[in-house]
């Protein structure tokens, strides 16, 4: 029995599960990425609108005679917290986006090591059952 | 014309045997000849019974071969030599070089799987980033302006327990499948050494059978000789005993 031979079928399976898993890794790496781009345009986009809001909606006040009223203190912060929500809600959608990135990168490397080591035990298997039947030395038996 | 005449004293199979081995330089002696053959089963006792000739009285019958107890005799010692000399030997300590190749290679395996498993690392291990909590984007104009944040504040600290929450959450889906790969890990070395136990098991009892049918074919080996030594002896009317061959 050449082990060489033997172990081919195995390692065949292992190549293929590690293409697998490197495949997982690269897309993920990659809508990593992606993710983290379009999290920055969006707090930088926000960033930006909210603040030239800003300046019209104390112009309208001022206007009015309200700079130094409550109702511009109340506005402020009504302003402020929906502000700082729509800059949450971002940080909270970029941040799912990569802890679910990096449980599917955890998944993928398990996915792999569970086929590692499926390969591995049945390859040990096949080899003890072999090794156990005394295989080779059944020809002197007439059997 | 009157046929021609029946010969009376027709070559018995000895005599063309014996022709065969005067021209075979090989064989040095018929005895030697005989001996070959049936070492090689291709003489059975039971063909030295030959065919006496006619008598003059036209009776006929069986005679023991002249001459052929020497020959018998060299052949039952043959077979005898034979009968003693184990050929379960040879076969035995191949056996048990083979059961020790199996060890090894299964040792082997087993270490193998052993190495990959423990080289294995969890990866669900590690700690889930830190959520990212914004600050009041507004909190330096409305300092400026002398406005109070609270509103601004609560909502901030809504937003950051709510983050850590989420996190939390995470960690523990986390720790949730650390502990599931884990305990999964330590069951697949469970079976390694189930695995280990069964091997072992499993080779003593195909050693052993091994070694069982070994004797058996042994012993049906002895007995076919003993079988054609007896043959033999009897045919011939060879005492065993004068050989001083013992079984």
């Amino acid at each position: 029995m050449a082990l060489a031979n033997f172990d081919l079928p195995y390692q065949q399976r292992k190549r293929s599960a590690a293409m697998t898993r490197d495949a997982s890794l690269a897309q993920n790496a990659y809508s990593r990425f992606l993710a983290q781009q379009r999290g920055s345009r969006d707090l930088a986009e926000l960033d930006r609108t909210k603040t030239a809001g800003l300046g019209r909606m104390g112009a309208a006040y001022g206007r009015r005679g309200l700079a130094t009223s409550g109702i511009f203190q109340n506005a402020q912060n009504e302003y402020g917290s929906n502000w700082l929500q729509q800059k949450q809600d971002i940080n909270d959608g970029l941040m799912q986006a990569l802890q679910r990135l990096e449980f599917a990168d955890q998944n993928a490397k398990n996915q792999y090591q569970q086929t590692e080591a499926d390969v591995e035990a049945q390859k040990q298997s096949d080899i003890l059952a072999t090794a156990a039947s005394l295989q080779q030395f059944k020809p002197f038996l007439g059997s | 014309m009157a046929p021609p005449k029946k010969n009376p004293y027709p070559r018995t199979p000895d005599m063309v045997e014996r022709g065969q081995v005067a021209k075979n330089p090989t064989y040095s002696s018929y005895n030697d000849f005989l001996a070959e053959q049936i070492a090689k089963g291709q003489i059975g006792a039971m063909d030295y019974q030959q065919q006496q000739p006619p008598t003059q009285n036209g009776g006929g019958g069986t005679r023991r071969s002249g001459g052929g107890n020497g020959v018998a005799t060299q052949a039952i010692k043959t077979l005898f030599d034979q009968y003693n000399t184990s050929q379960g030997g040879d076969l035995m300590a191949l056996l048990n070089n083979y059961v020790n190749q199996a060890q090894a290679a299964g040792d082997q395996a087993i270490q193998n799987l052993q190495q990959t498993l423990t080289g294995q690392q969890n990866p669900f291990t590690g700690q889930v980033q830190a959520a990212v909590v914004a600050s009041n984007p507004l909190a330096k104009y409305m300092q400026a302006s002398g406005v109070g944040s609270d509103q601004v504040d609560a909502m901030q600290q809504m937003l950051a327990s709510q983050a850590a929450g989420a996190q939390q959450a995470m960690q523990n889906m986390q720790n949730t499948m650390s502990q599931t790969w884990q305990a999964n890990q330590q069951g697949r070395q469970a079976d390694a050494a189930t695995q280990q136990a069964a091997f072992q098991q499993a080779l003593a009892n195909s050693q052993q059978n091994a070694q069982m049918q070994l004797a058996q074919q042994e012993q049906k080996r002895k007995q076919d000789l003993m079988m054609q030594i007896l043959q033999m002896a009897i045919s011939r009317g060879i005492n065993l005993n004068s050989l001083g061959v013992k079984f």
